[in-house]
């Protein structure tokens, strides 16, 4: 499964996730968030120290958008790093 | 008996005396503050300031005109409590706004916390506002905690409090000259995590301060901004109410540090470390390295857990990403009467 968080603005970038988690499409409703998981080696030198919060992002799913949002938060650990996008 | 945070700021209020009609707070004043005076003759001619003496009253304004014919003096009321009282030559119609601009206890922000919370360590903090030149003006008038009302009053002037800082008040965020309290490698590192979220960003900020109480309104405001921020984030906007703000030089100031700190991804880091940092205080900077951390170097500790009896503590801190931005004055206006 290929997972790519693509953000578009003056310095677009692709950057690939390992998972995806929160996304939901439930009935009488849908959750307009979600969060990707990501290694540290998908990312660029110097794109997370000061991340591009409220850039516009689309999530792609083995070629298939499943959501359009912002970038809304970033948390890293010494697991994997979480780009948080909201709808 | 001592203070606790969650006790209630001791205000009395009219119904200390027999007979009031109506019941209204009566409030503290700090610095130069413009009140309302509180009816307290039945014959309309005489109004309390405030709960305590007052070094002096400026003015005194009828419906925005000011008055000639009144007299201040501090003195008792009927329970022999210290208040201090205007007498006017004739009695103001039922429906005109009377004010009073009135000078109050200290306006330094160290002697107004040591006056709602005694402490007798606040004195570094009393100099850095005097060299500042940090001088508040307002009124206490409804019942809050303790606690609230130490971070408003800090709020005013960009700083903050803990029961775990020495001295217990200062800046925010704080001078970057203060020394590093300890400094922390990757193999002093255990469970961390950084984080950063778009809800604690923010671009522009409306400032409404130099409040006058008698009208229930903000005099003056300015609007800053951080266009290169804005550019990059959207504009995010909030608002900083500085309500005991008297000048827009003091506004200017709190605002400028506030947003330089909010403009920009806030860093905020957690992690376990050995109990040998269970002594950390908050509010002073100290210094993290990890190769897989976002950013490294300089850090202001929010919290410190010691997690007694666990054999690790848990710290808590904070630095914005990125260099300092610039700030711009977008918009200063001053309140008039129509």
């Amino acid at each position: 499964m290929n997972i790519l968080v693509r953000f578009s603005g003056d310095h677009p970038i692709d950057i690939a996730a390992d998972s995806i988690s929160g996304y939901h499409r439930p009935l009488s409703g849908e959750v307009a968030n979600l969060t990707a998981s990501c290694q540290p080696t998908a990312f660029i030198d110097g794109w997370l120290t000061s991340p591009p919060l409220g850039l516009a992002c689309t999530v792609e799913v083995d070629s298939v958008d499943i959501m359009a949002g912002i970038l809304y938060g970033v948390r890293v650990t010494s697991q994997a790093i979480e780009l948080q996008v909201e709808g | 008996m001592s203070t606790a945070l969650s006790d209630l700021i001791p205000l009395r209020d009219t119904s200390a005396w027999a007979g009031y009609d109506s019941i209204a707070i009566i409030p503290r004043i700090y610095g130069r503050a413009t009140v309302a005076p509180i009816r307290y003759s039945e014959n309309g001619l005489t109004f309390v300031l405030a709960d305590h003496a007052l070094q002096g009253v400026d003015s005194v304004t009828l419906d925005g005109t000011e008055l000639s014919g009144w007299r201040w003096r501090n003195g008792a009321d009927l329970t022999g409590h210290a208040v201090a009282l205007i007498d006017l030559s004739a009695a103001p119609d039922s429906g005109s706004v009377l004010a009073a601009t009135v000078r109050g206890l200290s306006g330094n922000p160290a002697d107004i916390i040591n006056d709602l919370y005694t402490r007798s360590d606040l004195q570094d903090f009393r100099i850095w506002c005097a060299n500042a030149g940090l001088v508040l003006g307002g009124a206490l008038d409804a019942k809050i905690t303790v606690r609230a009302a130490l971070a408003f009053v800090l709020q005013q002037v960009g700083a903050v409090f803990s029961a775990g800082l020495p001295g217990f008040a200062l800046p925010f965020p704080p001078p970057a000259g203060d020394p590093l309290h300890a400094e922390f490698g990757p193999l002093d590192l255990a469970s961390w995590s950084a984080e950063c979220s778009l809800s604690n960003l923010v671009t522009r900020v409306a400032v409404a301060f130099d409040w006058d109480y008698a009208e229930g309104k903000a005099k003056q405001s300015v609007v800053l901004e951080v266009p290169s921020a804005s550019a990059r984030h959207g504009v995010r906007e909030d608002e900083l109410a500085l309500p005991w703000v008297k000048t827009a030089r003091q506004a200017v100031a709190t605002a400028t540090a506030w947003l330089k700190w909010r403009a920009r991804p806030i860093w905020q880091f957690k992690f376990e470390a050995g109990v040998q940092f269970q002594s950390l205080q908050p509010g002073g900077w100290i210094k993290i390295t990890h190769p897989r951390l976002p950013v490294a170097g300089d850090v202001v500790v929010l919290d410190v857990d010691p997690r007694y009896g666990s054999g690790a503590v848990t710290v808590t801190a904070q630095a914005p990403a990125g260099l300092e931005p610039a700030v711009t004055l977008v918009r200063q206006s001053a309140g008039f009467d129509a």
